[in-house]
């Protein structure tokens, strides 16, 4: 690295009253605002969206052994919460506990209110002498609100890149960066030198993704022609009957690499079903979805078998399992059960024990036999899990004893959920997800498969997420991201 | 920082109490039992958290273990460290100085406050902690407040004897005043290894039969000796603490300093030690003579060097008179207890005039001290009730003194009221004696009255030279005209009484002496005129003198209106 201009960079972000530092992918905009708490005279408030955000600076900070004393890191949602419950009745906060989208809204207007009213005032300025903000692309409408009024009271710098601003935020506003970043927190600098692969020796593709952003900064085209050689590119059959083909088979080509570390297939970002198609296929090697914490797939089975009984809710446990792994023999297996529920022994020798703990899911319905059953089936000889965290998240959720009655694994699957969001994920060497799932995350090597629907910023977020090797299946060499 | 307010329950004699104090000085006055020394006590135990546990079962009000005793102080003017989110920060609340109220969070224009409580449940063991609405809604155990921090909220207290401050125990001043304290621990354990090893170096001789005994006797049941049986120091036995480290003059203790002296020179250094301190002060006058007591109040009120206009927040008692001429009426507040329930009031804070309130308090400061307090309307009146009170009193009925009783000049017949509204609001009995002769503050007067002061006015517009003159016995106005003549010379009295029967077209004294056959009650009316025009009588002592005239008349003329009015006041200081 450049230590000297590096430490430019940080004391430019330390002593800035408002403005914001764009950062590239991989420019190591974590080590700057380490660097900056480090150079800062007083104690920083540092926010960023994720808990694992939270992780990753904090581990930052420690290398560099910076005193825990000079900074106070937080998600914004955990610290608008935090004051806001703290004085209710400035802050006007309803829920405490919020979950729905409108109930977090509610909480960061309620953070705003509270900022607004001076009541916080002394509080602010007795804890902290200034504020960072991380991955302000993430930032709702309503966050920025609460980041705008801190701003008042304390010197702030916000870091993002534009360009890796994606979402799933289904009725929020993401903020704009024209319209509401740059009039409150003009720009102060812009990080540009991909340490990332130059730190990982790979020159070539360094220079390659800065061209790369260049030109989708500008909304030029994505010219893969001029591609270094790490970077791999293959046709996608214009017939989407032979689309998953050609991408299962670079999934398997890919496996000759395992030595050069784990990878990322990256899929279509609008299906969850077509992701986990692509994993059922290449279960037998390993590959494994990555699930959003909403998973829609998880929640709707949750909700179907709470609000079934009997015969019904077994069909619907089944229809999970099925959904989670290889090799349930879903359709053999409710025969079986239908027929063992008639008095006749159709199936027995196949299945044998495992019809005896489809008796108890009938009867009693409860999370222990559902349980037992799960895993009896998971025990099975030829059985696969490639929706692994769909599957420990629902069993985790069965162990779990809530609280409501009755007992919802609704609820549970909930609270797994929310645990596992502070938990952070454990990858696989061979993952499949999509751009906005693996956003912030590093790998080795990364398959990336177009979509019509990718945009400039979901191709510079699929592109740089490989420090070694990435290989591109889409339709032309040349071609225009979605607007 | 400085208390804001104080909110007392089920403490010793104090079931209820709410009170803000000012953020200068709190100098309270009140009759004994009106809970002062316990409303220090409480304000002590509150900012002082310490890890054992003291109280008992008299701590208690009524002695009732089954209620809780709780105190609450919170606390405003907050070093920034305390406000930041990971101390109090989210604890603060608000403090609204115009109103004297707490908001339950703060807000703009409140000032940020914190509040501290102590309970003590019977099972005696006293819990500190953090206290606001938000906390108690949450069921859990409440936040405390870190170690370090509560030596900074902590008080300093200067109770009758100094002593322990002029050592370096724990709680001393002189522990707060530089860096002696990281500095002694080494230097006090090497003073007690050097004392082991003086002791050692001693006479072994005078143990040498029990050590041998029960080295002998060790061996003979096989506990086993590893060198040899000596007799030294126990480690524990020589305990030398900070306490041991004292102040001395020379090789003189400074304790062994007088009463006053010590007293001086521990407040001083608390005033002087580190950080402002809330400072407590028992009886502050004890030990001191008047120009000490003056001089120490003067530098208690001075800001520190460098702390800017801040004067430093006291809370002090006394029984003193001087100690109450030489404050402002906005630094003494009266205490007042009754059925445990006590109520501080400030003697600005319920005056309607400042400069009277004042005033009243440089002349009459013994008013302050009383339970029951007489207003004249003028200094006849105070002299002569003062007078009769002496009076009484040779005649073997109790002094006004010991009934907690004073007599007071009420500054004329517009003030008078006044004073009377004043003290009533303050919790003080009143009885008031009004002339006839000119209207009084009529509304005032009303007020006062309403608010329970007892009002004697003499009847038929007379003052009360006046109705002295018509009441007593023809012996009793010739004595009148006598002391008149001791007071203001011969020569005047004859000329004013000549002057007045002249005008009267009557014989005047020179001419006619006034024997009992002039007695008319016009001529007593025109004597007891002169008399209040010009004077005679209108100072403290001279009142006094009347007493001794009018005293052994009093029970001759029992149905005069004179002798009810004085046996009025007499009922009511003998009251109960």
């Amino acid at each position: 690295m450049a230590p000297e201009a590096d430490t430019d960079i940080a004391r430019l972000a330390a002593g800035v009253r408002r403005g914001s530092i764009i950062a590239a992918a991989g420019c190591g905009k974590t080590e700057q605002i380490a660097r900056a708490v480090g150079v800062s005279e007083h104690r920083r408030l540092i926010l960023t969206h994720t808990h694992a955000g939270v992780d990753a600076l904090t581990r930052r900070l420690k290398k560099l052994q910076i005193p825990s004393g000079k900074y106070r890191i937080d998600t914004i949602a955990g610290w608008c919460l935090r004051f806001a419950a703290s004085f209710p009745q400035r802050s006007g906060i309803l829920s405490t506990a919020p979950s729905s989208t409108a109930e977090w809204d509610a909480v960061y207007a309620a953070g705003a209110c509270l900022l607004d009213s001076g009541a916080v005032d002394g509080v602010i300025n007795s804890s902290y002498g200034g504020c960072f903000v991380d991955e302000y692309q993430d930032c709702t409408l309503q966050q920025h609100e609460v980041i705008r009024r801190l701003a008042n009271h304390l010197p702030t710098c916000v870091f993002g890149d534009p360009l890796q601003a994606i979402f799933d935020f289904r009725g929020q506003t993401p903020v704009s960066w024209e319209k509401d970043v740059f009039p409150n927190f003009g720009q102060a600098a812009e990080l540009t030198t991909p340490w990332r692969w130059k730190n990982a020796g790979n020159e070539d593709l360094a220079e390659w993704l800065r061209a790369v952003r260049l030109a989708l900064q500008k909304d030029e085209i994505l010219d893969l022609s001029n591609r270094p050689n790490c970077v791999t590119w293959t046709a996608l059959p214009a017939d989407p009957r032979h689309q998953q083909a050609t991408v299962v088979r670079q999934c398997l080509e890919s496996m000759r690499d395992d030595l050069l570390g784990n990878l990322i297939v990256i899929g279509d970002s609008t299906s969850e079903n077509r992701r986990s198609a692509l994993a059922q296929k290449l279960a037998q090697q390993g590959f494994v979805n990555i699930e959003a914490v909403g998973c829609k797939t998880l929640f709707a089975a949750a909700r179907a078998i709470d609000e079934s009984v009997g015969q019904a809710r077994f069909k619907m446990l089944l229809a999970f399992a099925a959904k989670c792994m290889t090799g349930a023999d879903k359709a053999e297996l409710q025969r079986a059960v239908d027929a063992r529920q008639q008095g006749r022994r159709l199936g027995q020798a196949k299945f044998g024990d495992l019809l005896q703990l489809t008796d108890a899911v009938i009867q009693d319905g409860g999370n222990a036999s559902m349980l037992a059953f799960l895993q009896a089936l998971r025990d099975r000889p030829g059985v696969r899990i490639y929706r692994r965290e769909m599957y420990f998240a629902m069993q985790s959720a069965l162990q779990t004893t809530t609280k409501t009655h009755p007992p919802s694994v609704h609820a549970s699957i909930w609270e797994v959920q929310n645990r596992s969001r502070h938990a952070g994920r454990r990858l696989g060497i061979r993952s499949i997800g999509s751009t906005l799932l693996v956003k912030g995350l590093e790998f080795d090597r990364a398959i990336v498969t177009s979509t019509d629907a990718m945009n400039g910023k979901d191709w510079y977020v699929a592109l740089t997420r490989a420090t070694k090797t990435i290989g591109i299946i889409s339709p032309s060499v040349r071609f225009t991201p979605a607007a | 920082m400085r208390i804001v307010y104080l909110e007392v329950q089920n403490f010793r004699g104090i079931k209820s109490l709410v009170w803000a104090p000012a953020a200068g000085m709190n100098c309270l006055i009140g009759p004994g039992d009106s809970t002062k020394t316990t409303i220090l006590d409480a304000i002590e135990l509150c900012l002082n958290p310490r890890s054992y546990s003291f109280a008992d079962d008299c701590d208690f009000f009524d002695l009732d273990i089954e209620k809780p005793l709780r105190i609450t102080v919170t606390l405003a003017g907050l070093p920034g460290d305390f406000k930041a989110e990971d101390r109090y920060g989210l604890h603060l609340r608000g403090w609204n100085q115009a109103a004297t109220k707490i908001e339950d969070e703060p807000g703009a224009g409140l000032e940020d406050a914190l509040s501290i409580t102590v309970v003590i449940d019977q099972s005696l063991e006293a819990r500190w902690s953090i206290h606001n609405d938000r906390i108690d809604a949450i069921d859990k155990d409440p936040p405390a407040v870190r170690y370090k921090d509560t030596k900074r909220m902590g008080t300093n207290r200067l109770g009758p004897y100094a002593e322990r401050h002029l050592g370096w125990g724990r709680t001393s001043v002189l522990t707060r005043i530089g860096e002696a304290g990281e500095g002694y621990s080494l230097q006090l354990a090497e003073a007690g290894r050097a004392a082991r090893t003086a002791f050692k170096a001693g006479d072994q001789g005078i143990f040498k039969k029990a050590v041998d005994r029960a080295e002998e006797l060790s061996k003979l049941f096989a506990v086993p000796v590893r060198g040899k049986f000596t007799a030294e120091l126990d480690v524990q036995g020589v305990s030398i603490t900070s306490g041991g480290i004292a102040l001395h003059d020379g090789n003189l203790p400074l304790r062994r300093l007088g009463t006053g002296s010590s007293r001086l020179l521990v407040s001083a250094l608390q005033h002087d030690a580190g950080p402002p301190h809330i400072a407590i002060v028992d009886e502050i006058e004890h030990g001191l003579e008047p120009h000490r007591v003056a001089r120490l109040l003067k530098y208690l009120k001075t800001p520190k060097d460098g702390e800017g206009t801040v004067q430093p927040q006291m809370f002090v008692t006394t029984h003193s008179p001087v100690v109450i001429r030489e404050l402002t009426a906005s630094d003494i507040f009266a205490v007042r207890s009754s059925a445990g329930v006590t109520t501080v009031a400030s003697v600005s804070g319920l005056a309607r005039d400042l400069d009277t309130a004042q005033r009243h308090l440089r002349g009459t400061p013994e008013a302050f001290l009383a339970r029951k307090v007489l207003v004249g309307e003028g200094r006849t009146e105070q002299g002569l009730m003062r007078g009769l009170d002496g009076w009484w009193h040779t005649s073997g009925r109790d002094s006004f003194a010991l009934l907690g009783a004073v007599p007071i000049d009420g500054g004329g017949k517009d003030k008078a009221p006044l004073i009377a509204e004043h003290l009533r609001d303050l919790g003080y009995e009143v009885w008031l004696l009004l002339d006839s002769d000119k209207p009084p503050n009529a509304e005032a007067l009303r007020r006062a009255t309403d608010k329970g002061a007892a009002v004697w006015q003499w009847p038929d517009n007379c003052s009360t030279e006046q109705r002295l003159f018509l009441d007593l016995p023809w012996a009793g106005v010739r004595a009148l005209i006598a002391l008149a003549i001791e007071c203001v010379g011969q020569d005047s009295v004859i000329a004013v009484l000549d002057n007045a029967l002249n005008a009267a077209d009557l014989p005047t004294v020179s001419a006619a002496k006034l024997g009992p056959e002039r007695d008319t009650v016009d001529l007593r009316r025109l004597i007891g005129k002169v008399a209040n025009e010009k004077s005679w009588f209108k100072d403290i002592s001279r009142g006094e003198g009347l007493a001794s005239v009018v005293g052994p008349h009093l029970a001759n003329v029992a149905a005069t209106p004179l002798a009810q009015g004085l046996e009025a006041m007499r009922t009511w200081v003998d009251g109960s």
